[in-house]
Formats: C-alpha cells, sequence, structure tokens
C-alpha cells in the first residue's frame, strides 16, 4: 500500500458492505450480498390488503423482501411491515419446542410429549364436565387450510362444541350486515374502485394509516375525487380529505340516516335499482323522515350545512363508492350502522358499476379465509350451521360420517369468556391469537385465563401476554415457512408458500393440527388432508353452487400465475379463459338473497353502553397508532427497524383545552382512568382530537385495560371504540 | 401415542423448502430490457436528464401527498443493506397547536447541502460532493471522530459503535447513474417522494416553512412542497420532549485536560519570566503540565472510532478547524518538551534561548485552544455562539491553568517559590473559578420552549439537573478552597505550608470536576434546533 492509499481510501472493506448491484428478476439494483439467485411471490401475512411481496432467495436461504411490482393489489409498493415481513420471523424470540408449565416456569418437552399433555388435559376436562367444557379461539391470521383443519379436528374430530376467532373482533359485523342485505357475506368492490369513484366515502376508516397500500390506489384516482372522510378524529385520512366529517362518536349512524333523509328529499333516489334490485325502501323512507337536518346536526355535532354539502356531493357523483371499517364495525350498533352506509349505496344505485359499493374494508390477512372455512360461525364454505344439505355435502366431501357434525355453531369469542367467567368452559386452546392484550376490558380476561384448569397456546413465540398464562405452548411456523391460501379485503385468493426453514422444531398449525388429532385418536378422519394444498382441494368443492365457488380454480399454481384470484371463479368462469385482473360483485344487480333482492335495514340507534358522566366526562376512542405495528405487536415488536418508527411509550392524544381544563401538561405523564382501570400515559396535546375525546393506540398493551365490555347484540363484535375515562395529572406518590 | 415416524414425517416437511421448487422464478432474465420492472411507476419521479453545470440533484418532498406510511424508511433499510434498526430516512410530524387541527408527517433524509457541513468540517475529507451534487461519505477514509455529527444540523451522519464509523444517505447514487430511482422515491406509495435538478443558486435560500434547523447554516438542497400553512400554530410533535444529546465523555476529558495544561503551562511561564519562580520549578510544572496534555490526547483518541487512522487527520488542515486543532497539539507536545530542556540554559540554550522556546510553546498551546473554540464555533449551532464558546473555554483554560500552578507548586515544595506567588495565584483561582460559573447562571433560565436557550434551560432542568448540580457544588468547593488556600498563604507564607497543600489540591480536583461537568453540559445541553422528530 502506497502513502496516499494510507492517507485517503475511497474504497475497502466498509464501502463494499453498502455496494449495490443488480438483482436481476426486473428488481433492479439491490444489497450485492444478498443479490438473489431465486425470488418467490407471496402474500404479505398482516393485513387483508393482501399485498404481494418477492422473497428474495440466495442459495435457498430468504434474505431480503420487496413489493411485487406485477401484482394487481399493491403495484410493487408496500407498508413498514410489509417491507419488514423476515425480521420477525428470524428473531431470536422464536418459541422453537413444545413447552409445559412445570412449577410456574414454561419447560421444554418434546411434541410426543405435548400432544399428550394436550389429549390428557382436555380429555380429562371433556370426561369430567362434558363436552361444553372446551373451547377454541381461532385467527384471521393462518391460511384457510390451517383454519378449517382446526375448526374440522376440533369439531367433527374430538368433540368440540365451542370454537370461535379473533375475527369476532374486527369483522364480525361486517359479515352479519352483508347477510342480511345481500344475502351472503359479499364485499362487493375491486380495488380498482378506489380509482373509478368520483365521490369516495370513508366511514370509521384511517385508511392512510390501517390500509396504507388502498390509500395508494385512492391516490392514483385520475377523477380528482371528493373524498369524504367521516371520523370523530383529523386522521392523516381527513388530512387529505375535501370534507372531513368530525362527527362525534358514535353519532354515525343518525348522520347516515339523516343523508339518506335529504338524499330522500333531494330527489336523488335511484328508482329504477331501487325498484328492480331492492326489498324495503318505503319503510327506509318513513324511517329516515324523522331523521331532519336540525336533530342530526344535534345529534351529531356536524352542522347542517356540512350535511347538506355531503348529501349534495354524494348525490351529484357519477360514481360513489362508500368504505367502512373499524370505527364502525367496533360498535355497539355496527351491524346497524354497516347497513345504514349499504342503504345509502342501494338507494343511489351505486353498487355494481365501477368505482361504486358499500364495501366493508377488512382487517386481518385471512379474515374473509377465516369467514368462509374456520368452521366456527358458518360449516366450512360458508353452509350454515344445522343446514342438512350443507351437512351431507361437508361429510362427504371429507369422507367422516355426517353424525360427527354437530348440529350448531356454539358460542360466540365473548359467551366463551363469560362460560370461563361462571366456571363452565375450563379448557381453552388458543391459536395464534393474542387475547390477554387485545380482549376488550382485557384485566378481567387474564383473571379468567389464570382461572382455566387447561390453556394451550399456539404461536410463533413463547412469551405473548396470553402465553406468559398458558400451560402447554406449542411452537408454530409463521409466515413464509408454510404454505396455504389467504383471501383478501377483494375476495382475492393468494399464496403463501415455505421460503425458510422453521426455527428447531416449530411445526406449520396444519402439522400440530395432524398431530393432535393423531394423538387424540381421530387421525384417521384426517389422513386426507396430506397436505394445505390437498386441503384447499376439499374447501374448493365445499364452495360449489356457494357465491363465493372457486371451483374453477385449478390450484396453489394457478392463483399464482394470475397473481392472486377473486371469489367466485366457479367451474363454469373458467370453461371461458382466465379471470380478468379485477372482478366486482352484482354488476347484473342480482344477490344472492333467495328473490335476488338486496335489503334495506333500518333500526332505531341505541345508547352506548358507557355514557360520559360527570367523574368520566371524556371518550376514550381506540384505533391503529402507526402503519408500522400489527395488532399486538407479537411479531413487529420483534424487529428494530419498525421500532424506529413507532413510539415505545403510552401515549394518550388529548385536546390542548381538554388537557388544560384536566391539569394536564403536555409530554407530562397523566394517569387515564376508566372504571376497569388506571393506565399511566404521556400526553400528546393535539386539536386534531375533538374536545371531550381523547385517543390511544390499540398496540399498546395498556389500552385494553380501560376499555369497556359491550357488544353488537347482532354480530356479538366488541366495541372497542367508546368507553367513559377521565384524565389527571399524577399524585405526588405516583411520580 | 403418535408414531414417532409422524412427529418425523411433518419435521421433515417443514424444513423442505415449496417456494424453491414450485413457486420460485430461478432466472434473473425474466425482463431482458434490464430495466426494472417499478421503472414504470416511477419514471416520473425523475429528472429528464442530470443536473448541467450551475446544478444538482435534490430530494423533493410534497408534504401534501405524504400520509406518513414510513415505508421509505423501511425501504432505505432493506434496499441499502443497512444493519437492523438503521435506516437513512427519518420521518417526523408536526401538529396543530392551537383550533388548527392538522398532522403533517415530514420525512427527511440526507440534504445534500450545497455548502456541506459534514464535508466541510471533515478532518480527513471522508466526504465528497459529486458533480451532480450528491454529498457521498466515504466509509474506509472516515476515522470515526463524529465531529460531522455536530457540523449537520439535521443529524444525518449516524455514528456506529460496531464499525467505529459514521455512515449516511448517498442518495442511492449508483441507483441514479443507472436510471434507477432511489430507494425511498421507489417505495412511496403516495409519490411523496421525488429527484429533482435544482439550480445552486437557489439552495438553501428559503426557509423551510416549518419549525426546522435554520437552512443558511448548510443550504440544504432538499425542496418541500406543501399547501398548508405549516409555520402558524403548528410544531414539532416532540417539542416537549427533551432528548440530550450525546455527551461525548472522551472530548469532555479531552478539552478540560487540554485547557488544564496549557493554561498552567502559560501561568508558569508567566511566572518563570517575571521571576516569581525558578527555572526549575518551571521545568517541572511544564513536564507535569505535558504529561496532562498526552493524557488528554489519549483520551482524544479513544474518542476515535478508528484511532489507528488517526493520522489521516492532517489533511483536511485547509478547512477543518478539527485537524487544524489536532496538529496544533501535536505540536504543543514537542515544543514543551523542547522549553523544558532549555531552562536553566541546559541544551540546547547556547541556540535557544528559554524564553523564546517558551513564547514559541505558548503560543502553539493558545492557538490550540483557539483551535478548540473554533471546532465548536463552526459548526453554526446556535447554543455554541462564538462569545459562548471563547468565554468558556478562555476562563476553564485560565482557572485551571492557575490552580494547577498553585498545586504543582504546593506539592512541589519548591523552597525557591517566591513568597507571595501562592496567595495570589489562589486567590486568582478563586476568583477564575467563580467568573467560569457565570454563564451557567443564565444557560438555565428559559427563552421559551421553542428556543435554543429554552431547550438548553429544558434540558438542564430536566435529564441533565444532576450535571448541573455537580457542576455548581464543585464550582462553590472549589472557589472556597481556593479562597482559604489564599488566606492560608498571605504574603510571606511559603507556599508549602501544611494545609495549604491540601487546600490548593483540592481546590484543584474540586475544579477539574466543575469543568468537566460544565462540559458535559456543553455538549449533552446544546439545544440548537432539529428536524421534526417522532413520539418516543
Amino acid at each position: 500500500m502506497n502513502l496516499r492509499d494510507l492517507l485517503h481510501r475511497d474504497d475497502g472493506p466498509l464501502t463494499r458492505e453498502l455496494r449495490r448491484a443488480p438483482a436481476g428478476f426486473g428488481i433492479g439494483q439491490v444489497p450485492a450480498d444478498r443479490a438473489p439467485t431465486q425470488v418467490a411471490r407471496m402474500i404479505c401475512g398482516y393485513c387483508s390488503t393482501g399485498c404481494s411481496l418477492d422473497v428474495h432467495l440466495k442459495d435457498g436461504r430468504a434474505v431480503n423482501v420487496t413489493p411485487t411490482t406485477d401484482h394487481p393489489v399493491n403495484l410493487g409498493m408496500a407498508c413498514p411491515k410489509g417491507w419488514e415481513s423476515l425480521a420477525p420471523m428470524e428473531s431470536p424470540d422464536r418459541a422453537t419446542t413444545p413447552m409445559v408449565r412445570r412449577g410456574g416456569r414454561l419447560v421444554p418437552v418434546s411434541w410426543q410429549q405435548a400432544a399428550t399433555t394436550f389429549v390428557d388435559g382436555f380429555r380429562g376436562l371433556m370426561d369430567q364436565h362434558g363436552p361444553d367444557s372446551v373451547a377454541f379461539l381461532s385467527t384471521g391470521q393462518i391460511p384457510s387450510e390451517e383454519m378449517a383443519l382446526l375448526g374440522a379436528v376440533a369439531k367433527f374430530g374430538m368433540g368440540f362444541r365451542h370454537g370461535d376467532g379473533n375475527t369476532r373482533q374486527c369483522m364480525a359485523t361486517a359479515v352479519v350486515a352483508y347477510k342480511q342485505a345481500f344475502g351472503f357475506d359479499s364485499p362487493p368492490y375491486t380495488y380498482e374502485d378506489f380509482e373509478a369513484s368520483d365521490v369516495v366515502v370513508l366511514v370509521g376508516s384511517n385508511l392512510a394509516v390501517a390500509h396504507p397500500i388502498m390509500w395508494e390506489r385512492l391516490q392514483r384516482n385520475p377523477n380528482d375525487p371528493a373524498v369524504i372522510v367521516v371520523d370523530p378524529r383529523r386522521t392523516e385520512t381527513a388530512m387529505a380529505a375535501t370534507q372531513h366529517v368530525a362527527v362525534r362518536p358514535k353519532g354515525d349512524l343518525d348522520l347516515l340516516y339523516g343523508i339518506g333523509h335529504l338524499l330522500v328529499e333531494m330527489g336523488a333516489v335511484d328508482h329504477d335499482f331501487v325498484a328492480a334490485h331492492t326489498v324495503g325502501f318505503d319503510d327506509y323512507v318513513a324511517h329516515v323522515a324523522d331523521w331532519t337536518p336540525q336533530r342530526v346536526a344535534a345529534a351529531t355535532g356536524v352542522r347542517e350545512a356540512d350535511l347538506r354539502r355531503l348529501a349534495t356531493t354524494i348525490a351529484a357523483g357519477r360514481a360513489v363508492s362508500f368504505w367502512w371499517t373499524m370505527g364502525v364495525n367496533q360498535s355497539h350498533q355496527g351491524v346497524r350502522t354497516a347497513q345504514a352506509i349499504i342503504d345509502l349505496a342501494l338507494l343511489t344505485g351505486n353498487i355494481g358499476r365501477p368505482g361504486t359499493g358499500a364495501n366493508s374494508i377488512t382487517g386481518q390477512c385471512n379474515a374473509m379465509g377465516s369467514r368462509l372455512f374456520s368452521n366456527t360461525t358458518a360449516m366450512l364454505g360458508g353452509h350454515p350451521w344445522g343446514d342438512a344439505h350443507g351437512r351431507d355435502r361437508v361429510a362427504t366431501t371429507l369422507g367422516i360420517p355426517a353424525e360427527s357434525i354437530p348440529m350448531d355453531g356454539g358460542l360466540a369469542y365473548d359467551q366463551i369468556v363469560e362460560q370461563v367467567a361462571a366456571g363452565r368452559i375450563r379448557g381453552l386452546w388458543v391459536v395464534a391469537t393474542n387475547g390477554a392484550h387485545s380482549w376488550i376490558g382485557q384485566r378481567g380476561f387474564r383473571d379468567l385465563l389464570d382461572r382455566l384448569d387447561f390453556l394451550v397456546v399456539q404461536d410463533l413465540y413463547a412469551d405473548t401476554e396470553t402465553a406468559k398464562h398458558a400451560d402447554l405452548v406449542l411452537p408454530a411456523a409463521g409466515w413464509g415457512e408454510k404454505e396455504g391460501t389467504f383471501i383478501n379485503s377483494e375476495r382475492r385468493l393468494g399464496i403463501q408458500s415455505r421460503v425458510r426453514a422453521a426455527p428447531g422444531e416449530a411445526l406449520a398449525d396444519f402439522w400440530i393440527f395432524r398431530l393432535l388429532a393423531q394423538a387424540w385418536g381421530c387421525g384417521d378422519m384426517f389422513e386426507r388432508w396430506t397436505s394445505p394444498e390437498a386441503a384447499f382441494g376439499f374447501l374448493r368443492e365445499l364452495t360449489r353452487g356457494q357465491p363465493c365457488d372457486i371451483t374453477g380454480i385449478r390450484d396453489y399454481a394457478h392463483i399464482d400465475a394470475e397473481r392472486g384470484i377473486q371469489w367466485p371463479w366457479t367451474t363454469a368462469d373458467a370453461a371461458a379463459g382466465e379471470p380478468a385482473r379485477e372482478r366486482r360483485l352484482f354488476a347484473d344487480g342480482v344477490f344472492p338473497t333467495a328473490d335476488g333482492r338486496a335489503r334495506f335495514v333500518v333500526d332505531d340507534p341505541r345508547p352506548v353502553a358507557e355514557p360520559t358522566r360527570d367523574s368520566r366526562p371524556l371518550v376514550l376512542l381506540t384505533g391503529r397508532g402507526s402503519t408500522s405495528q400489527w395488532h399486538t405487536q407479537t411479531r413487529t415488536r420483534r424487529s428494530a427497524t419498525l421500532a424506529l418508527l413507532a413510539p415505545t411509550d403510552t401515549w394518550v392524544e388529548i385536546h390542548p383545552d381538554d388537557a388544560r381544563d384536566h391539569g394536564v401538561t403536555a409530554d407530562a405523564p397523566c394517569m387515564v382512568v376508566s372504571s376497569r382501570g388506571s393506565v399511566r400515559a404521556r400526553a400528546l396535546l393535539t386539536s386534531t382530537v375533538q374536545r371531550g375525546c381523547v385517543f390511544m393506540s390499540m398496540h399498546d398493551e395498556a389500552t385494553n385495560v380501560l376499555t369497556m365490555p359491550s357488544f353488537d347484540p347482532h354480530s356479538r363484535q366488541p366495541s372497542y371504540k367508546h368507553a367513559a375515562v377521565t384524565v389527571r395529572p399524577l399524585d405526588h406518590y405516583e411520580t | 401415542m403418535i408414531p414417532t415416524t409422524l412427529i418425523d414425517d411433518f419435521l421433515a416437511a417443514q424444513s423442505t423448502l415449496t417456494a424453491v421448487d414450485r413457486f420460485a422464478s430461478a432466472d434473473p432474465t425474466t425482463d431482458s430490457s434490464g430495466v426494472p420492472a417499478q421503472a414504470r411507476w416511477y419514471r416520473d419521479l425523475m429528472p429528464a436528464s442530470p443536473p448541467g453545470p450551475g446544478q444538482q440533484y435534490a430530494f423533493r418532498v410534497d408534504l401534501d401527498a405524504c400520509s406518513g406510511c414510513k415505508a421509505c424508511v423501511t425501504a432505505c433499510h432493506s434496499l441499502n443493506g443497512l444493519d437492523e434498526g438503521e435506516s437513512w430516512r427519518t420521518v417526523g410530524a408536526l401538529v396543530g397547536t392551537g383550533d388548527n387541527a392538522l398532522v403533517q408527517s415530514v420525512t427527511t433524509g440526507c440534504h445534500h447541502c450545497a455548502d456541506p457541513g459534514c464535508l466541510s468540517g471533515c478532518p480527513v475529507d471522508a466526504y465528497v460532493k459529486d458533480d451532480n451534487g450528491i454529498v457521498r461519505h466515504l466509509d474506509d477514509q472516515c476515522i470515526g471522530c463524529s465531529y460531522c455529527t455536530l457540523t449537520c444540523p439535521y443529524e444525518v451522519p449516524r455514528f456506529d459503535d460496531a464499525r467505529g464509523i459514521v455512515r449516511k444517505c448517498d442518495m442511492c447514487h449508483d441507483r441514479l447513474a443507472v436510471g434507477e430511482a432511489p430507494a425511498c422515491v421507489q417505495a412511496c406509495p403516495t409519490e411523496a417522494i421525488s429527484i429533482v435538478t435544482v439550480d445552486l443558486d437557489d439552495v438553501g435560500t428559503d426557509d423551510w416553512g416549518f419549525a426546522a434547523p435554520p437552512p443558511e447554516a448548510t443550504r440544504p438542497a432538499t425542496v418541500f412542497a406543501s399547501s398548508r400553512d405549516l409555520a402558524t400554530d403548528v410544531a414539532p410533535v416532540d417539542r416537549h420532549t427533551v432528548t440530550p444529546r450525546h455527551a461525548h465523555p472522551p472530548l469532555v476529558v479531552m478539552l478540560v485536560l487540554t485547557q488544564l495544561s496549557i493554561g498552567a503551562f502559560v501561568v508558569l511561564e508567566v511566572l518563570r519570566a517575571s521571576g516569581a519562580i525558578s527555572g526549575t520549578s518551571a521545568g517541572l510544572g511544564s513536564v507535569a503540565a505535558l504529561a496532562t496534555t498526552v493524557v488528554a490526547l489519549l483520551a482524544s483518541l479513544a474518542h476515535l472510532g478508528r484511532p489507528q487512522y488517526a493520522f489521516r487527520a492532517v489533511i483536511g488542515l485547509r478547512h477543518s478547524w478539527l485537524s487544524r486543532e489536532i496538529v496544533a497539539f501535536g505540536m504543543f507536545a514537542p515544543l514543551g518538551v523542547l522549553h523544558a530542556a532549555t531552562i536553566d540554559g541546559r541544551w540546547p540554550a547556547s541556540v535557544l534561548p528559554a524564553g523564546l522556546t517558551g513564547a514559541a510553546a505558548s503560543g502553539v498551546g493558545l492557538l490550540a485552544v483557539a483551535a478548540s473554540v473554533m471546532v465548536y464555533v463552526r459548526t453554526g449551532r446556535e447554543g455554541w455562539g462564538a462569545t459562548e464558546v471563547t468565554t468558556r473555554f478562555a476562563l476553564t483554560t485560565a482557572a485551571l491553568g492557575t490552580l494547577a500552578v498553585l498545586g504543582v507548586l504546593a506539592v512541589g515544595a519548591w523552597t525557591d517559590a517566591a513568597a507571595g506567588a501562592g496567595h495570589r495565584l489562589a486567590a486568582l483561582g478563586a476568583g477564575l473559578v467563580l467568573a467560569s460559573l457565570v454563564p451557567d447562571l443564565w444557560a438555565g433560565r428559559s427563552g421559551g420552549e421553542a428556543t435554543t436557550r429554552g431547550r438548553t434551560a429544558a434540558l438542564r432542568r430536566g435529564p441533565l439537573h444532576g450535571v448541573v448540580q455537580v457542576r455548581v457544588g464543585f464550582g462553590l468547593l472549589a472557589a472556597l478552597l481556593a479562597a482559604s488556600a489564599a488566606v492560608v498563604l498571605d504574603d510571606a507564607a511559603p507556599i508549602d505550608a501544611g494545609p495549604s497543600v491540601v487546600l490548593a489540591l483540592g481546590a484543584l480536583v474540586a475544579a477539574v470536576v466543575t469543568e468537566l461537568a460544565g462540559r458535559w453540559c456543553f455538549f449533552a445541553a446544546e439545544g440548537s434546533p432539529r428536524m421534526p422528530g417522532a413520539l418516543s
């Protein structure tokens, strides 16, 4: 080395660490040391958008992830969670062996011992207390084939009567709303509708934060659309709206009826559509007659002029699309609110055409799969429990005796919790969900977990808030470590595949269910389930003739080649060629009800379970606090890069005037107090939260200490977004 | 019981990779054009041609389009192969503080300034500004001095402990060179980030439009476009979060000890030249002062991420005050040795009179302290104004120099020390220590939360409260001990009179502690503005 090099070096090992090189595969430059030798496409494992990700493989090892460009969902984009899909899988925190609690500690055991413990635990309870003494809690986070096998093994093989999913916490309301209005749980849209509308109405949806890639699609709308956001908070989404309707919390049902009133009044009804394709219009008109602008303004806090502006915009729209998410679903009257949105779409004939629809945006990556195939609220394939024909079809398709199939669906999540509290359910099997963090009124739930005789948690990590209470932990494989299909928000099936080995002895949930069935002694019933793709064959067959018929899908390779296939895709459809990239429902105005017509559904608003009062004058709103955290953070908190992007402290957002009235100062710790408990939080003073409200992130473990357990009576979905609280400065002994 | 073969079968099935067999494309040439598929989406986000003369590339951020999803941060991390938790983009937020209900995310990378502070300050020329304006860091040239983390107002270069160097955004220059968009531009779902060419004359002339470091210092090239008023009743969401800056402990030690030793050297030389003490005392005192310098310089080496390349620091002499500081301290040591050798007529007194070597070493030493002052003044940070830094460093040099000489003479018990010198040194030392506390009197007073002074005050009242207490407490103690020594050592008393040794040494130690605490706050409580941050 000469002196010049010693004094000044513009190359060397540190420089080479950051060298970039062309990846090939149409991807562009990537870090040179991670240039892929192969690239595999698969669907992201977080939310329901269903983005496709290219997993970069180098010599058989997954080394990087980029979003797929050639995919109709995400057009080469992903949110931070998707970009960081591999980091949580590679975390040293992963559970690598089954574990049994002995003397208060979880100790590793073999799969043989774990399976024996499982069987002894649940069978012991069932022998002593009957089949109603056990239940399972499933998830929207695992592929359809796995949730189907769980539902089948538990209910048909082991004799569980009760099982529900965490989808009860996010999508139950939309399911019931659609079933009653359309005759089947059928979100009608395709993402192209975001781009084809000239008026977009978002109700209770912070799309920019909760579904950033759907927000991307809306941003690509070339029609300079009017964007109306109905939300108590001035969210990132509301910031970008052309009209933000800052409705009072839970004022949305009044607001929607008020808009219906105005639309009728201004003659914006599509009478041809209503007459040809709907039932109940006259009752609707009679119902909303009472919702005068004066009354609605008083009930919602929205000025009459703003109500009229909103109605006028909808009336003038050529293609109006209505979208809702958890602000509606997680409500004590969510079903009726969702139906009030559906009513507006029917009323104005905004359904079945590009850029229209009454569109429920889903939460989890496979919530739709859970709705069709989890064997909880309906039998596999969406057949109602007790339907003899459906029962025979399930029995025949799976090759099991019809008598093994129960006649009813068992209890919902909140009812299971109630039965645990009553001491009647004594054993619980929790798969890929974390109720000790996410269940409403969390403290009570945690107490109940400790009261159980037997708690099994099957998850990627043994340190989730729920696993901390477990008697048995079963280590599961995660995203990229197993096969199966997800169904996204727009009904698109996408595939999961194995691009990395699971750590230690972790197994795909599919294999865990097969093992446990074998140990239980009902393994013979599920021998046909030789692989997820074989299971896909049964599920496909069970949809034949249903609105969600997918019998035209050949196999996983077909789904991959088509970049996902939306249901329905029937054998008859397939005979005519390959599916279009984007397809929507109800273009013919025919709905899957007995008479082919959609239903207007109306109801009187109900009071909230816990009104504010002098000692609890503020409404606690909850919701997604960032784009980089997912639900209870079981996975996302393992990524150091995602950790850069979200607060680590507990924060409460409060209007500066409310903060002043309560003696709370900026950035200082305060106490948020509800009748369920108190939480210490730092105060963020911001006028994006309206007066009388505070907001906390659902990803924070503390938030559900405060929430008020109350439920929509039709969907049994928890109402996470309304609890009466107060805030106060810390007492001196608390600092 | 389950047949063990079944468990083994499932474990075996789990370990095969289906995607590799069935769904992976193993053909890298799926697109023979060589143009990335994503180019169809980002083509419009790139300039049609590279910058011409008088122009440069710049990031442009459409704040109206930015929804705050932060995909840019993760894409930068993944597409550039950065460490876990490392990204060259950050996203902060502004919120309305009055009736304007507003939330606005602000994404920032490197601003590729027209007059980059990182580059002009770097002592080893580890930064280059390419003809297209991109400011690149040469990782293998970096010695890890972290000076650029002080000269960049935007906290862009980040020090990496493991490698001992800083790394920063290079605008994905090699992507740009082949027509690909930088990672953040490619990854933004709402097309909020683009690359534009800007005229150098226009760069850094406009205010940011929101609370941020003033652009005049380095003339950042990034263009933030917004249709909203982000200046009135809008503030960074983290405005109340007081996070101390890095305290750089080795630099704290280095600054205090170099100032002590040079101060002591100069005081000794003045006493010697005026005949107040003998040459022997001055020579031995000089050696003690020089030993302190060596300790200080070793401490400064500990500050470097890659001390083995410290010698490279000479090459920035023409523009970097850090280089000049290093060279000046480097010269002071041998000059001081030479001076010690010439005292009392020892060799090479025949050619070099002690007065000359003493003056030369003192001059170089004081220049080195002046270079230290300039190192911080030149960062342009509001908290490090010329008066502030000069006052603090000068008072430290004078106070510690005086008390160190007092201590050295007391311990040395040199009988030839003139009566009266001890008394005057102790009295002067007490006064100087008190004087050095004066700037702290107003540093703790708030000037409003959104000002540099206000943030300094909040840091001193909050997380740095303990350090401030040490600073003040030991300062008062040092002054008290020195004043007591002055009383004990009246004009006639010999300097080694019993209790005066204890008092003098106590005063010195207390003064060193107070100055260390003061310098700690100098770094950690510096309160100049930052880019909008996020909740933590």
